[in-house]
């Protein structure tokens, strides 16, 4: 991953600075040639080209070796720790910084850099997408603040950020068949608000005169089936596409996880994994037309958006 | 502030109380309370959450701005430097006690460079230097660690450790490019200013100035820039009188005294028809000449740097002038007996060239009346009570038939011994010219030759005022005598009653603490010498450069051995860094072997990981394996930290 690009601007500091040095050589040039007025510019002047040159040079031969970063919903910061590498030289107070959606957002700092490091800093919340991070900015004030030296590094990241997850009412949850369904019948139970009309037991519910239900054993190979069905006006899609996603970080520790779209079929499951590329599906999902197919639906998935979820 | 930057920027105020400390234009009492403030400012500035606590800072530094300007409007704007010094000083003291966490303390780094910068031209001696040394080895590391606490930085140990290693090249680098821009850099040393002629600078510097102002109390920059170089050519055989080089060199000679200022002798058209020397007339092949008692006993030749008065240095004794090289410029002779200079259109710089003869000039025994009596002119009440109450006295100590000379004598020694030297602008220097004469405070040469000129002419001696330079400085051995800028002088020149000129320097010795070289001991060798090497930066001129530039080009010739020293130094220094450069971590090392023992090669360019990968795809040992791997990690926590 090697350097491409290394501007160099003046700093506030420099700024000001160039304007004192202006005014002292205007001063020097309006009055007769004096050695310690002449000692004191050329001081100055040494000062402000040894600071340019120091920050370039600290910023020369310095590679990113590694990005880490992780998955995050949107409105939330993001942990990321990025690896440089520099031979020879130590460097100091290094800043990286990235173009992302949301504009330039810096990244992390290292103070020290003596052959390799990694610094940890925190992404800035991004709106639901994937952006890859191709080029980083590592800037640099050091060593005497006169001047901003910038380095573009190229880098490889991909910036994962799925819907932040909305709430769901437990009720709805048993909706969505998290509480298990299988096709063996397991015993019997007082009717819950959600349950199918199919699983009432009429014999038992006359017998007893209350609403009771057959319960099922969970199948061998049983998940939450959903199906997401992108034709949505784009509001209830984001609402159906929060929903999705705390099903499915919920599956992680739960029930496996099957969703259907038209863009296909996810899976998230707690011991076969699947959560990275749901999540993934979940940040670049967007919407289809009303004239566009309908998403295949299993035979008892539930459709999102819930009707008893939140959003929040 | 960080807490990591408040130390530097604590040891920068104290520097810059050093150098308003050794300009000497502020009283050590106006000082006294800013070093402590500065000292217990780590504590102090705890403080700074409190309202009271910033309201009383403000409301001082209110305070004391009223006092300077009142003080400015009272005392005269002549003070105006003074007290912005101790207005900047007090502002970084301000600073210091009460930037917050999240404020800037760039001010603070500006005002501490321009409290140095100004100082110089107050104080331009070694201890100037040395201060601005110890200036530069805080200053950039201050910088150094305001780039990077800026972020938030965490000052460590072993961050501060790295910062400091780094900060000493760049400190020497700052120290040797400076000094190599310094000497190398073309430039004209003799540049006029575009504003001189307006700007207070171009009369701040010593120098001959067409008019003496006594009441010019503002301080004078000390040039070190040579003026005046005079090698005796030879002492003609068998004349009586050595060939001694004079110390006075004149370059104009005022007459006219208003009670504030001293004319020029020659200003306006009055000068051609007051005729008080013998004339020049102009020879063969340029050369000038005037009637001598005797043949001329001494002969020097004169390189004249001072091109700024406009006047053709000469002593009172020159009685020939022989231009070597003028640089165009024509010559007019003064009625004093000296020459302007009138310089061509197209001026060409350098020092004027030329020899002069010296011997007794004939005297003047025809002087009208009205030369008389400008000679003895006294402005009417403008002369304090005190000059007429001194003479007197003086003049009752002599006998009635005591010569011109004699008086002139007697009271030269008189201010000598009863009047101390100062220079403008240092502590105890007369507020006015009457402070002087009372004896309460010290004086300049302009006061110790005014003082003698009214107190000659109280007594009706005819004297004049004369401005130059004063040549007393050794060069190139023993005979060669130099003036810098800083030696401009005036004193007093007598007509003695057989119509002679006569030199009478009332002012003292110059002060000893001028010359370092006065102290005893290493200390006092080492002060000495500090004290030349900065007399040769503040006169460092193109001959200097061209000096040091010769010296340089011949070093391998006429110390090969020294040149060869620093080779090999240079050689052994650049081993040094190279190895240590190439040196590894142990845990490099360690992977290395592990790798090894493995019976692998890496790859070019392959990571440690790569290597792992490929590795594990090989029939090894696990315990082979294992190692592999942990030396791998140790190797990747040793490069990237984690």
């Amino acid at each position: 991953m090697a350097g491409t690009r290394l501007t160099l601007r003046p700093s506030a500091l420099g700024t000001k600075g160039l304007l004192l040095f202006a005014a002292l050589a205007l001063t020097f040039l309006a009055t007769n040639y004096d050695n310690l007025f002449f000692l004191l510019l050329a001081f100055s002047a040494v000062l402000g080209v040894l600071d340019a040159f120091g920050a370039l040079r600290n910023l020369a031969g310095i590679e990113v070796r590694a990005i880490t970063v992780a998955p995050a919903p949107t409105g939330s910061e993001r942990p990321v720790s990025i690896t440089l590498a520099a031979r020879r030289r130590t460097r100091f107070a290094l800043e990286i910084a990235a173009s992302l959606a949301g504009g330039p957002a810096e990244l992390a700092r290292l103070d020290l850099l003596q052959g390799g490091a990694t610094a940890a800093g925190s992404v800035p919340p991004q709106p639901r997408g994937v952006q890859v991070l191709e080029r980083l900015q590592v800037r640099s004030r050091f060593p005497f603040g006169f001047f901003v030296a910038q380095r573009t590094l190229a880098g490889q990241a991909e910036l994962v950020t799925y819907p932040a997850p909305a709430a769901i009412a437990h009720d709805a949850r048993g909706a969505a068949g998290v509480t298990g369904y299988g096709s063996t019948p397991a015993g019997l139970r007082p009717f819950r608000d959600g349950d199918a009309s199919a699983d009432v037991h009429w014999k038992a519910t006359a017998r007893r005169g209350s609403v009771v239900v057959k319960e099922r054993e969970r199948d061998h190979d049983e998940a939450v089936e959903i199906v997401l069905d992108l034709r949505l006006r784009p509001e209830a899609l984001e609402l159906a596409l929060a929903q999705a996603t705390t099903l499915a970080l919920a599956a992680r520790h739960g029930t496996p996880l099957v969703l259907h779209s038209q863009a296909g079929r996810v899976r998230v499951d707690p011991h076969r994994g699947g959560l990275r590329a749901a999540l993934r599906w979940l940040a670049t999902a967007t919407g289809l037309p009303p004239d566009a197919p309908p998403p295949p639906a299993p035979r008892s998935g539930c459709r999102l958006p819930l009707d008893h979820g939140g959003s929040r | 502030m960080n807490d990591r930057l408040h130390p530097f920027l604590l040891l920068l105020t104290l520097l810059d109380l050093g150098f308003v400390h050794a300009t000497g234009s502020v009283t050590a009492t106006a000082l006294l309370p800013m070093w402590p403030l500065a000292l217990v400012s780590p504590w102090l500035r705890r403080l700074q959450r409190h309202r009271w606590y910033r309201a009383t800072w403000n409301t001082t530094v209110l305070v004391v701005f009223a006092l300077l300007v009142h003080h400015a409007l009272t005392a005269g704007l002549l003070h105006m430097l003074e007290d912005g010094l101790v207005l900047a000083v007090l502002c970084q003291v301000h600073l210091l006690n009460n930037i917050g966490e999240r404020q800037r303390p760039d001010l603070t780094f500006f005002n501490s460079f321009l409290i140095a910068f100004v100082a110089v031209f107050f104080a331009p001696d070694a201890w100037w230097s040395l201060l601005f040394a110890a200036h530069t080895v805080v200053f950039v590391p201050a910088l150094q660690v305001y780039a990077l606490t800026r972020g938030g930085a965490a000052v460590d140990r072993t961050l501060a450790r790295s910062l400091l290693r780094d900060s000493l090249p760049r400190i020497a680098a700052v120290g040797v490019l400076t000094a190599l821009v310094f000497v190398f850099w073309p430039r004209d040393f003799d540049r006029r200013g575009l504003l001189e002629a307006r700007l207070m600078f171009g009369r701040a510097g010593t120098g001959i100035a067409e008019r003496i102002d006594i009441t010019d109390n503002q301080r004078s920059r000390q040039d070190d820039a040579i003026a005046l170089r005079v090698t005796p050519i030879a002492a003609r055989s068998g004349s009586e009188q050595p060939a001694t080089t004079p110390t006075h060199w004149r370059a104009a000679a005022f007459v006219r005294f208003d009670g504030r200022q001293w004319h020029a002798q020659d200003e306006g058209s009055f000068g051609s028809r007051f005729l008080t020397d013998p004339r020049w007339r102009s020879g063969p092949g340029g050369r000038w000449h005037r009637p001598a008692q005797t043949a001329p006993h001494t002969r020097l030749e004169v390189l004249q740097f001072d091109r700024r008065s406009e006047r053709l240095l000469l002593p009172l004794a020159a009685v020939a002038v022989d231009p070597l090289d003028l640089r165009r410029c024509m010559l007019e002779p003064q009625s004093f007996g000296g020459f302007a200079t009138l310089p061509p259109a197209e001026t060409t710089r350098g020092p004027l060239h030329y020899v002069v003869a010296l011997a007794p000039p004939r005297t003047t025994h025809a002087l009208g009346p009205l030369a008389q009596r400008r000679l003895t002119e006294l402005p009417r009440g403008r002369v304090p009570r005190v000059a007429f109450d001194l003479a007197r006295r003086l003049r009752a100590e002599l006998p009635n038939q005591a010569g011109r000379l004699a008086i002139a004598a007697t009271f030269a020694t008189w201010l000598q011994e009863h009047r101390r030297y100062q220079l403008p602008g240092e502590a105890g220097f007369a507020d006015d010219f009457g402070e002087f004469l009372l004896g309460t405070s010290a004086g300049h040469c302009e006061y110790f030759a005014t003082a003698l000129a009214l107190l000659l002419r109280i007594e009706d001696v005819p004297c004049r005022l004369v401005g130059g330079y004063l040549l007393h400085e050794g060069a190139d051995g023993d005979r060669a005598l130099v003036a810098r800028e800083r030696d401009a002088h005036a004193w007093v020149e007598v007509l003695a009653e057989d119509g002679s000129w006569h030199t009478v320097d009332p002012t003292p010795p110059r002060r000893s603490s001028d010359g370092a070289g006065d102290a005893i001991g290493w200390f006092g060798g080492l002060a000495a010498a500090l004290q030349t090497l900065w007399h040769d930066v503040t006169g460092f001129d193109a001959a200097t450069r061209r000096r040091l530039a010769n010296y340089l080009l011949e070093l391998p010739t006429h110390h090969p051995f020294l040149v060869l020293l620093l080779a090999l130094a240079a050689i052994a220094a650049a081993v040094v860094i190279r190895r240590r450069r190439q040196r590894r971590s142990p845990e490099v090392d360690a992977f290395e072997r592990a790798v090894r023992r493995a019976g692998l090669t890496r790859a070019a360019g392959e990571t440690p990981r790569e290597l792992l990968a490929r590795a594990a795809t090989l029939d090894l040992d696990e315990p082979v394996l294992t190692r592999l791997r942990r030396s791998a990690a140790e190797h990747e926590r040793q490069r990237y930290g984690r």
